[in-house]
C-alpha cells in the first residue's frame, strides 16, 4: 500500500486548467521527483498536496488518512497535514534566529521545552549548522539557508517531506554538492519525498521515481534510469537531455527496428510510438550517443563542420547534412575536412 | 473536515459595517423628515430639501465652493506635481530634507494656518504692517475669494505631491534615460516621459484634491466668514445659528447634498488608483533611479520651492508663533518690547483648555494606538481571505472617504443621541474616537495594507505546513513582520488624531474638548491670545510625532 496516493487532481488558476487530472502514488522511504518544464503545475500539485491550494476535484490520501476529495468535499487544512515543506525562496522568517525557526514546529507541538532545545540541536548538528543557532536568516549564505529551511522541514518528523525547487537559488558548484548531500540525508532520515524541479540532471541525481510533468498531465512515470533510456513521448524524450532531432517519414519496419529516411538521409532506430510505414516521424537521439566515425557505413550520414565551440572538457560541435543540422561532443577539435556522424541503431528513438 | 465558517473574519466585517453604515444612515434618515429626529411629531418629508435648495445663500455657497475646488486643484496639481518631479527625479539641491518640510501642512489644522494668515497677512497683520512701512499699499486682500483660493491651493500641494512622487518613484529611471540618450533635456524628460507615465496618480490627486475641495472647512471659516463668503461646510456650520433653533433636518439636507458630491468624486479616485498601479507596474529594469541632471533649471526649481514655501509654511507659521509671544502689536510697536510668555500661562486659567490638550494627547496616543489595533484587525480580517466578503470589506473602508469630519462629528453625535444605549458614552472621549476612527479609517488602513503587502505569503505557509493554525500565524509570523509597520502608521494617525479639528466641532463638550475644535470655539468668542498659544501647542505636539516617526525612518508616503 502507498504511503502517498493523489488521484485524478484537477485545479484552475485564474481561468486556465493548470491541473488535468493528475495521479501518482508514493511509496514507503520513496524520493519522487516531480519534473517538468516551467509552468507545468509541478508547485500546484505540491502545494495541493501540502493543503495551501484546494484542487477542484480529485483525491488525495495520505496514510489512509483523506486529505482532500473533491466529491466528498472533505479538505484537512494545511497545519493538520503534519507534513514538512521547504520552499523555493526557502520563507525562512527574518525576525526569528534560526533556533526560533527550526524550533517552531515543535513549539506548536507543544514539545516540552528542554526537549526542543536536543532536538533542534540535533537537526542543526546533522545538517552541518553547528553554531548558527542565533544567527539571523540574513546573516547567512544561500546555502545556509537552505539548510535551516530543511531543518524546520524536518525537525518535527513529518509524514512527509515537501521540497520545490530546493537547490534552484545555490549557485552552480554548490548545487552539485548540495545532490549528494541532500539524497543521502533523506534516505538517512528514512522519509518519504517529494521534490519539485525543473533541471533534469537534479531528478535524475536525487530521485528513486521521476515523475514528467507537461501541461499538467504526467507524461511518464520512471526511474531516472529509465525515463532517460527508454523515455516513452517525444516530448520524455526531448525534455531529457541534450538531443539531436530528425523529421523524416518512416520507411520499413521491423518489429521494433524502423528505418526513417529524409532529404538525403536514412537512419535505422527503434520505433517508440506507434507509427506505420509512410508516417511523418520524429527521431531523437542524444547527443552524447552521436559519434564522429572514420568512414561510410550504415547509420551514419556525410556532414560538414559548421562551427565548434570549446568548452573545456569538450569541443561542441555544429554539423551541417544537406537538410540536417547535427551537434555532438568531441573531445578534440574536429579537423576541416567531410566527416562522417554516426548514430547507434539502439540509440535513435523513433515517435 | 469540511471547511469552516471563518466566524472570526465576518465579525470583523459586521463590527466595521455598523460602525460605518450607521452614521451615514441616519444622516439620510434626517435629511427626509420634516423636524429634529428626537421629537415625536417628526414625520417623513421633503420639506428640509425644499428649504435649503429656495435658500438664496446655500445658492451662494454651492457657487463659491464650486469655484474653489476647481480653482485650488488646478493650482496645486501643476505645482504639486513639478514639486514631485524635482524631488524624486533631479539632482534638486537638499531634497532629503525637504520631503519633511513638505508635508508640513498635511500635519498642520488649517484653523491654525489660516490664524496665521489673518495674522500675519490680515488687515494689521504683521507682514502687512511691515510691507507697508516699506514697500506701500499691499497687493492682496486676505479676506477675498480669490487668496482663498489661491492658498487653499497651495496647502493642497502636498495631497498630490505625496500621490505623484510614489507613483514617480516606482518608475524606472531607465525609461527616462532612454530619452536622455536620445536628446532630450531634463524638462522635456519630464513633460514627455515621466510626467505622462504616472498620468493616472496625477489625475487621481487632481480628483482628491477636488473632493478635499468640497470638504474644506477651517479656511474657509476663518478666511471667508468676514465678508460673508460661505462653502457648503461652513454653510453647514452656520445654520444653526441662522434659525436660533436645531434644524437638524435642513443640516442633514446640506450633509446629504456635500456627500453626494464627494462620493462619485471618491469611487472615480480609487478607479484612477487602481489605473496607477497598472500603468506603473509597466516598467523597466528596477535599479536604483538615478537623478536626472537640472543643470541650468537647478536656481529657477529652487526657486520655484521656495515660492511656495514662503507663502504656504513660512509665513502662516511665523505669524502664529509670533502672534502667541506678543501682548500688542500695530503700527509704530517695536515687538522686541512687547514680548511676553502671557498667553501660555493664560491657557492654563481655562480648566476646558487643559482638559482639552489633556484630551488631545490621550486620544491621539491611546486613541490613535487603538485606532491602529482596529486598523490591523480589518487588515487582518481581509488578508488572503478568498471571499466575497474581503472585497465587501474593501469597498466599506473607502465609504468614510466621502464624509468629512464635521459632517461625520455631527453623525455621530446623532448616533450617540439616537442610540440609546450609546447614550452615556457621549460626553466621554470615546465619542470622539469613534468618530476620529471611522473618519481615518480610510487613511489608516491604506497604511496597514500597504504594511500587511510587505509580507511574503510564503512565510505565512510555512507557519500553516510547520502547523500552526491561522491565528497562530497571525500572532507568530505576520504581526511580528508588520510590527515596524503598524508602529509608523500609530505614529502618523497620533500627527493625523492630535491635528484634526472639524470632527470634534458637533462633539464638543464637557469632557470632550481638544485642542482642534477649541481652537474653533475660540475663534468664534474672539479669544485670539489663547487661540494663539493653543495653535502653538498643537503644532508642537504634531512636530513631536513628527519628529519620532522621521527618526524611526517611517514614509511618509504611501
Ligand atoms: N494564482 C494563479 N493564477 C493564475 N495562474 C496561475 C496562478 N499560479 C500559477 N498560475 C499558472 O499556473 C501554471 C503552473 O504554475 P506552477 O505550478 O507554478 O508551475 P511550475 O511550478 O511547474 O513552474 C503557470 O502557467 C502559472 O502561470
Ligand atoms: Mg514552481
Amino acid at each position: 500500500m502507498a504511503r502517498l496516493n493523489v488521484t485524478e487532481v484537477h485545479k484552475r488558476l485564474g481561468g486556465n486548467q493548470i491541473l488535468r487530472g493528475t495521479s501518482f502514488t508514493l511509496e514507503e522511504g520513496e524520493i519522487v521527483a516531480l519534473l517538468g518544464p516551467s509552468g507545468s503545475g509541478k508547485t500546484t500539485l505540491l502545494r495541493a498536496v501540502a493543503g495551501l491550494d484546494h484542487p477542484d476535484a480529485g483525491r488525495i490520501v495520505l496514510d489512509d488518512e483523506v486529505l482532500y476529495d473533491g466529491s466528498a468535499g472533505i479538505v484537512v487544512p494545511a497545519e493538520k497535514r503534519s507534513l514538512g515543506l521547504v520552499f523555493q525562496s526557502y520563507a525562512l522568517w527574518p525576525h526569528k534566529t534560526v533556533f526560533e525557526n527550526v524550533a517552531y514546529g515543535l513549539k506548536l507541538r507543544k514539545v516540552p521545552r528542554n526537549e526542543i532545545a536536543d532536538r533542534v540541536a540535533a537537526v542543526l548538528g546533522q545538517i552541518g549548522l553547528t553554531g548558527m543557532a542565533d544567527r539571523h536568516p540574513h546573516q547567512l549564505s544561500g546555502g545556509q539557508q537552505q539548510r535551516v529551511a530543511l531543518s524546520r522541514a524536518i525537525v518535527y518528523n513529518p509524514r512527509l517531506i515537501l521540497l520545490d525547487e530546493p537547490l534552484s537559488n545555490l549557485d552552480a558548484k554548490l548545487r552539485e554538492e548540495a545532490r549528494v548531500w541532500l539524497r543521502g540525508l533523506i534516505q538517512q532520515l528514512r522519509i518519504s519525498a517529494i521534490m519539485v524541479t525543473h533541471d533534469q540532471s537534479e531528478a535524475l541525481a536525487i530521485a528513486d521515481r521521476i515523475l514528467l510533468l507537461d501541461k499538467g498531465r504526467i507524461e511518464q512515470e520512471a526511474t531516472p534510469v529509465e525515463i532517460y533510456e527508454r523515455p516513452k513521448t517525444l516530448f520524455a524524450a526531448e525534455f531529457m537531455g541534450a538531443n539531436n532531432r530528425f523529421s523524416g517519414q518512416v520507411a520499413e519496419l521491423k518489429g521494433e527496428r524502423c528505418r526513417v529516411s529524409g532529404d538525403g538521409w536514412e537512419l535505422w532506430g527503434r520505433m517508440r510510438g506507434d507509427r506505420k510505414v509512410g508516417d511523418r516521424a520524429e527521431a531523437i537521439v542524444r547527443l552524447e550517443k552521436t559519434f564522429l566515425a572514420e568512414g561510410p557505413g550504415e547509420n551514419r550520414i556525410s556532414a560538414k563542420l559548421e562551427a565548434a565551440l570549446y568548452l573545456g572538457e569538450r569541443w561542441d560541435c555544429v554539423f551541417q547534412a544537406s537538410s540536417l543540422r547535427l551537434r555532438l561532443w568531441s573531445p578534440a577539435a574536429p579537423a576541416d575536412r567531410p566527416h562522417w556522424i554516426h548514430v547507434p541503431e539502439g540509440s535513435l528513438l523513433v515517435f | 473536515m469540511a471547511r469552516r465558517i471563518p466566524w472570526a473574519r465576518l465579525s470583523v466585517v459586521l463590527v466595521s459595517a455598523v460602525a460605518i453604515a450607521l452614521p451615514l444612515v441616519i444622516v439620510i434618515y434626517q435629511a427626509f423628515l420634516d423636524a429634529p429626529f428626537f421629537q415625536p411629531s417628526a414625520k417623513l418629508s421633503l420639506s428640509a430639501f425644499r428649504f435649503v435648495f429656495a435658500d438664496e445663500d446655500f445658492h451662494r455657497a454651492v457657487w463659491t465652493n464650486l469655484i474653489l475646488a476647481f480653482g485650488m486643484t488646478a493650482i496645486a496639481v501643476p505645482v504639486g506635481s513639478a514639486m514631485a518631479f524635482l524631488m524624486v527625479r533631479t539632482d534638486l539641491p537638499g531634497r532629503s530634507w525637504l520631503e519633511p518640510v513638505i508635508v508640513i501642512p498635511v500635519f498642520v489644522s488649517p484653523m491654525v494656518l489660516g490664524f496665521g494668515y489673518i495674522v500675519a497677512m490680515g488687515p494689521v497683520g504683521f507682514l502687512t504692517l511691515w510691507w507697508q512701512q516699506h514697500l506701500g499699499p499691499i497687493p492682496w486682500d486676505i479676506y477675498s475669494l480669490k487668496s482663498l483660493v489661491v492658498l487653499a491651493g497651495l496647502t493642497h500641494v502636498p495631497m498630490v505631491y505625496l500621490y505623484t512622487s510614489s507613483a514617480l518613484r516606482s518608475l524606472a529611471s531607465d525609461l527616462e534615460e532612454a530619452a536622455l540618450t536620445a536628446g532630450a533635456g531634463t524638462a522635456r524628460v519630464a513633460l514627455t516621459i515621466s510626467l505622462p507615465m504616472v498620468w493616472p496618480a496625477i489625475l487621481s490627486s487632481g480628483v482628491l484634491t477636488l473632493f478635499l475641495g468640497f470638504e474644506l472647512f477651517g479656511l474657509p471659516l476663518v478666511l471667508g466668514d468676514p465678508q460673508g463668503l460661505l462653502v457648503l461646510p461652513t454653510y453647514l456650520f452656520k445654520l444653526t445659528n441662522k434659525l436660533g433653533v436645531p434644524s437638524y433636518q435642513l443640516m442633514a439636507v446640506v450633509a446629504v447634498v456635500i456627500i453626494a458630491i464627494a462620493f462619485p468624486l471618491v469611487w472615480l479616485q480609487r478607479k484612477l488608483m487602481g489605473a496607477t498601479s497598472r500603468f506603473v507596474s509597466v516598467k523597466g529594469k528596477g535599479q536604483a533611479s538615478r537623478p536626472l541632471p537640472l543643470g541650468r533649471w537647478r536656481w529657477p526649481a529652487t526657486g520655484l520651492m521656495v515660492l511656495w514655501f514662503i507663502p504656504t509654511i513660512a509665513v502662516p507659521l511665523a505669524g502664529v508663533f509670533l502672534r502667541s509671544v506678543v501682548s500688542s502689536w500695530g503700527e509704530g510697536v517695536n515687538l522686541t518690547e512687547v514680548l511676553t510668555l502671557d498667553h501660555f500661562k493664560e491657557l492654563f486659567e481655562y480648566p476646558n483648555v487643559v482638559r482639552g490638550i489633556v484630551n488631545t494627547i490621550v486620544l491621539a496616543v491611546v486613541g490613535g494606538g487603538i485606532a491602529v489595533a482596529c486598523y490591523a484587525a480589518i487588515g487582518l480580517a481581509a488578508h488572503r481571505w478568498q471571499s466575497r466578503w474581503a472585497k465587501v470589506l474593501d469597498y466599506l473602508v473607502m465609504v468614510p472617504r466621502g464624509m468629512p469630519g464635521l459632517i461625520a462629528g455631527l453623525a455621530f453625535l446623532w448616533v450617540f443621541l439616537f442610540v440609546k444605549p450609546l447614550a452615556p458614552l457621549r460626553p466621554t472621549l470615546f465619542s470622539l474616537w469613534l468618530a476620529y476612527s471611522v473618519v481615518w479609517l480610510a487613511y489608516g488602513m491604506r497604511m496597514v495594507s500597504a504594511a500587511l503587502l510587505q509580507v511574503g505569503p510564503e512565510l505565512e505557509e510555512a507557519a500553516a505546513s510547520a502547523g500552526a493554525s491561522s491565528g497562530r500565524i497571525i500572532r507568530d509570523v505576520t504581526l511580528p513582520l508588520v510590527r515596524f509597520g503598524l508602529v509608523g502608521a500609530w505614529l502618523l494617525i497620533f500627527c493625523i488624531f492630535a491635528r484634526e479639528y472639524s470632527t470634534g466641532v458637533y462633539l464638543l463638550g464637557p469632557g470632550t474638548e481638544v485642542i482642534g475644535s477649541l481652537i474653533v470655539s475660540l475663534w468664534g468668542s474672539g479669544a485670539l491670545d489663547v487661540v494663539a498659544a493653543l495653535s502653538v501647542v498643537n503644532i508642537l505636539l504634531v512636530a513631536v510625532g513628527m519628529g519620532v516617526a522621521l527618526r524611526l525612518g517611517v514614509r511618509l508616503h504611501g
